[in-house]
């Protein structure tokens, strides 16, 4: 399987390491993994601040950069939401429509394309709070939202984790409340946005988490900032670096 | 004609989007089919009480157990004939202040909000089953259906100048969210069921 | 100038007092996930609402008129008003031509909107608001911090004072339940003695004329059913077309709102009593205005349950003064731009846009979706901070450019590496105030890709 690998701007400049783990992962799972160059971001930063215009070259670049793949992959939630929900506003030509429904997030990509139920191999012997992060969970429905009713299944995200070998998964008392990250808001409402943060490493203090996990890489940079100035004893990691671990 | 209307129709006209057209309300089954115990177990849930007509005498000896003696009752359920203290439409408010308790027959009950239907025929003044200090509705059993579709489907809401679904007592948590029986209206609501 | 953050970081500095506050919503919350766990067809529920508003909304015109006929059959008094002004007036005209000095008011924020209390007291009316939480914040002559529950922002023992200054309890009661009692009293004796009394409205039925007035205290029937002069003010999207829609309606409000399966009265007024006279007011101010914003009409489907308060982590974590509008929080967010754009530009961006509003919402309105495109409406007005629109204006520039970015990313790593901790951590850097700044590894992702396959 011929998959493009989208990996979001932060995540490139500040946490090369959940890159290598999103590729290794793949590659692991059999995947031939194209990594374009001079991929750079999906103009989220811009359109979220109300700067949509600003954002549209990025999104023209990044159209050019992805047309080629049958499936663009990236560890980012909230980065795929944005080209799905909010690449509307550029011309909607076949190459646009088919990457705006071919753009994946990974766990998206491991269970709907590869029909993969676990990753042999994996171990990660710790206790595991993890953070649903919002445009994942409410923007691409990877698994239940506390507001809406009738079943909804465990995400995939918890259940591959649930796979891992000798993993604990913690449950939080507010199983999807914000971390209160929100892009610019994390500047311009920087009080309110420290203050959610806090709050939810309380959640997985009091429910004695080692290691909080997500699937956007902003949500932890933001949750980790609070956990390193107040020492916490935790640690953030991004779930592609739990699952790309071996040791079964 | 009106000015503002017409204005206000006419800037309705011009921005509002294309008709689309109401969508079917199917027939929803009711959560549970007992539907007098689901009545039942609800108006407890939301601070009311119940009782069967037949362990209910409405004596004056039971008002004065269940109430306290010395009370102004006013009943206008034919059922029961308490005739101690007749109101009409003529009563003035401030005799109907005085009142205790009233005795009210309701036209129909809804089991999943424990809610009791009253309209203007059933009172001899609006006001009554809200400046009483205690209400006691009455149904019959056969009177109570599971659901608030079920309800509006049988009722005609116009019928009436005034009706309302009274469902338990007057209550508020303004207060620090802690929840506080008898706010303006009734402190109690009784529902008395014949079965 | 940001005044929700700026208000919201006042809020805050009582920690304590903001975890009591996030708590006390977070269990209306929870309240309400248990209400809607037990009916089995709450989504089927939210979807038929939402169809039926938007039915609405694209025949409003015809509604209103037939709402307006069968009213005015039934013997009511329809009044049209185009704006907060016009609403103001006509109710003193009512109230000066029967004569009526003091004016009851059961919960509306509709009149909260318009300013109409402040304006009839300049104009010689008494007005006494008689929902408990309402009565507690005029005594304290300010706004509702909540649309349902407009003293959740104080303690009991500040309400204990306050009734102790107006209503002469006890010094140091804080009891709720005497505190209730005390102002059962206090209001019955103006509920009694009323000359009209007024309400807003939840919902008005096309096709019988008649409006649904939702309680749980029955301040709101006490006073109409006393005075002889009942005023019901609506909004002109109160609309529905059928009475079997309020099936629908009822069932959803209350459980969004507190977690009840319904309000303890649910009031169907259509005819007032023999010798008494009933007005509707049916209001426009500024909603045909946002009818025609394609992108923003479907927040006039909202029937202020206060859910999207309740949920939203923002609101509870800031309180609904932080806001500076009638309607707070989410719904206020996307609402009252369109009133003043100018004045709440800071409003769409007092969000993460976390989407909990819009899955909590009853009638499924798109509220994290409309902060958005506020956002883009703000920007475009150019009432951004300029700073933050050059700073994007510049990003977005960079990350159109591989190689732009590629130097940007990894001078800015250098220069966290490297720089000293007291000039990383400038007073500038709102970030690092409270956070420590991402580590700045000394490759990038791209940076060791390209080098391992040249390798």
């Amino acid at each position: 399987m011929r998959v493009a690998l989208f990996i979001p701007c932060y995540i490139d400049q500040f946490y090369p390491q959940v890159g290598r783990a999103t590729l290794a992962l793949l590659e692991r799972l059999g995947c031939e993994v194209v990594y374009p160059l001079g991929q750079t971001c999906c103009g989220q930063p811009m359109a979220n601040a109300g700067c949509e215009r600003d954002a549209l070259q990025t999104y023209h670049h990044f159209v050019k950069t992805f047309s080629d793949f049958p499936y663009i992959v990236s560890p980012s939630g909230s980065c795929v939401y944005h080209v799905r929900q909010h690449y509307d506003v550029i011309d909607q030509t076949a190459v646009v429509q088919a990457i705006r429904a071919r753009t994946l997030e990974l766990s998206e990509f491991l269970i709907d394309v590869l029909g993969i139920q676990a990753i042999p191999g994996a171990r990660y012997p710790h206790r595991v709070g993890i953070h649903a992060s919002c445009h994942g969970l409410r923007g691409l429905r990877l698994g239940p939202s506390s507001e809406l009713r009738g079943s909804q299944p465990p995400s995939g995200i918890h259940r591959l984790l649930e796979q891992v070998a000798d993993i604990e998964i913690v449950t939080l008392d507010r199983s999807d409340e914000c971390c209160g990250f929100g892009g610019t808001f994390a500047v311009s409402e920087a009080s309110v946005s420290v203050k959610m943060g806090a709050d939810r490493l309380a959640d997985h203090l009091r429910n004695g988490v080692e290691v909080v996990t997500a699937s956007d890489m902003s949500c932890l940079m933001h949750l980790e900032g609070i956990i390193r100035r107040r020492n916490y004893p935790l640690r953030v990691a991004h779930y592609a670096e739990i699952l790309n671990t071996t040791g079964v | 004609m009106n000015p503002s209307r017409e204005a206000i129709l006419a800037r309705i006209r011009a921005h509002k989007p294309s008709p689309v057209p109401p969508p079917e309300i199917p027939a929803f089954a009711p959560a549970r089919e007992d539907t007098v115990a689901w009545f039942q177990a609800t108006l407890e849930a939301v601070g009311a009480t119940w009782a069967w007509a037949e362990d209910t005498p409405l004596s004056p000896e039971w008002f004065e157990k269940h109430y306290g003696a010395g009370l102004r009752i006013v009943g206008v359920d034919p059922d029961w004939a308490i005739t101690d203290n007749p109101v009409d439409s003529q009563t003035p408010l401030a005799e109907l202040n005085k009142i205790d308790v009233a005795v009210i027959p309701g036209k129909l009950g809804v089991a999943e909000n424990g809610a009791v239907w009253v309209d203007e025929t059933c009172v001899p003044q609006r006001i009554l089953p809200f400046i009483t200090q205690h209400l006691i509705l009455t149904l019959r059993a056969n009177q109570i259906v599971g659901t608030l579709h079920q309800a509006y489907q049988q009722l005609a809401v116009a019928e009436t100048g005034f009706s309302i679904f009274i469902a338990g007592p007057s209550k508020t948590a303004d207060i620090e969210q802690a929840l506080v029986k008898g706010a303006q209206g009734a402190r109690t609501t009784l529902v008395v069921i014949k079965s | 100038m940001n005044q929700h953050a700026t208000k919201a970081k006042a809020f805050i500095q009582d920690e304590a007092r903001t975890n009591w506050h996030d708590e006390a919503l977070w269990f209306i919350r929870a309240k309400r996930d248990q209400a809607t766990a037990l009916v089995a067809e709450w989504e089927a529920l939210r979807e038929l609402a939402s169809g039926i508003k938007d039915h609405v909304l694209g025949n409003l015109d015809q509604y209103l008129e037939q709402f307006s006929e069968r009213a005015i059959a039934n013997g009511v008094q329809v009044h049209w008003a185009r704006d907060a002004r016009e609403h103001n007036q006509i109710v003193l005209g009512i109230l000066q031509q029967t004569n009526a000095t003091r004016l009851v008011k059961s919960k509306s924020m509709l009149t909260e909107e318009c300013g109409l209390s402040d304006y009839l007291v300049e104009n010689g009316v008494s007005v006494v608001d008689t929902d408990l939480g309402e009565r507690i914040i005029q005594l304290r002559e300010e706004p509702p911090s909540h649309i349902v529950l407009p003293a959740i922002h104080l303690k009991k023992e500040e309400v204990g004072e306050l009734f102790h200054e107006h209503l002469g309890t006890p010094a140091g009661l804080s009891d709720p339940t005497q505190l209730t009692e005390a102002a059962r009293h206090h209001l019955r004796d103006h509920l009694v003695g009323c000359d009209a009394a007024l309400t807003g409205v939840n919902f008005a039925i096309a096709e019988t004329g008649g409006v649904v007035v939702c309680t749980n205290e029955g301040n709101a029937d006490m006073g109409v059913h006393s005075a002889p002069v009942q005023i019901h003010c609506m909004g002109i999207e109160k609309i529905i077309p059928r009475a079997q829609d309020l099936g629908i309606f009822i069932r959803v409000l209350a459980r969004s709102a507190t977690g009840q399966p319904s309000t303890v009265y649910t009031a169907h007024h259509h005819r007032p009593r023999p010798g008494t006279q009933m007005h509707i007011v049916i209001v426009d101010n500024g909603r045909t205005e946002q009818l025609g914003r394609p992108d923003f009409r479907n927040s006039l489907k909202c029937i202020r349950c206060g859910a999207c308060m309740n949920t939203c982590p923002i609101y509870r974590r800031s309180g609904g003064h932080s806001y500076g509008t009638t309607v707070p929080g989410p719904i206020g967010s996307i609402l009252t731009p369109g009133f003043d754009l100018k004045q709440h530009a800071d409003l769409p961006f007092a969000s993460t846009l976390c989407g909990s509003c819009s899955d909590v919402c009853p009638v499924k309105i798109n509220i994290h979706e409309q902060l958005y495109q506020w956002r883009q409406a703000v920007v475009e007005a150019g009432l951004a901070d300029p700073a933050k629109v050059q700073t994007l204006n510049l990003s977005g520039a960079i990350l159109a450019k591989p190689w732009w970015y590629r130097i940007t990313g990894r001078l800015a790593r250098l220069a966290l590496r490297w720089a000293p901790r007291w000039l990383v951590y400038n007073r500038w850097n709102t970030w690092g105030q409270d956070r420590e700044l991402p580590p700045a590894p000394r490759e990038s992702f791209q940076d060791w890709y390209r080098k391992k396959h040249k390798a």
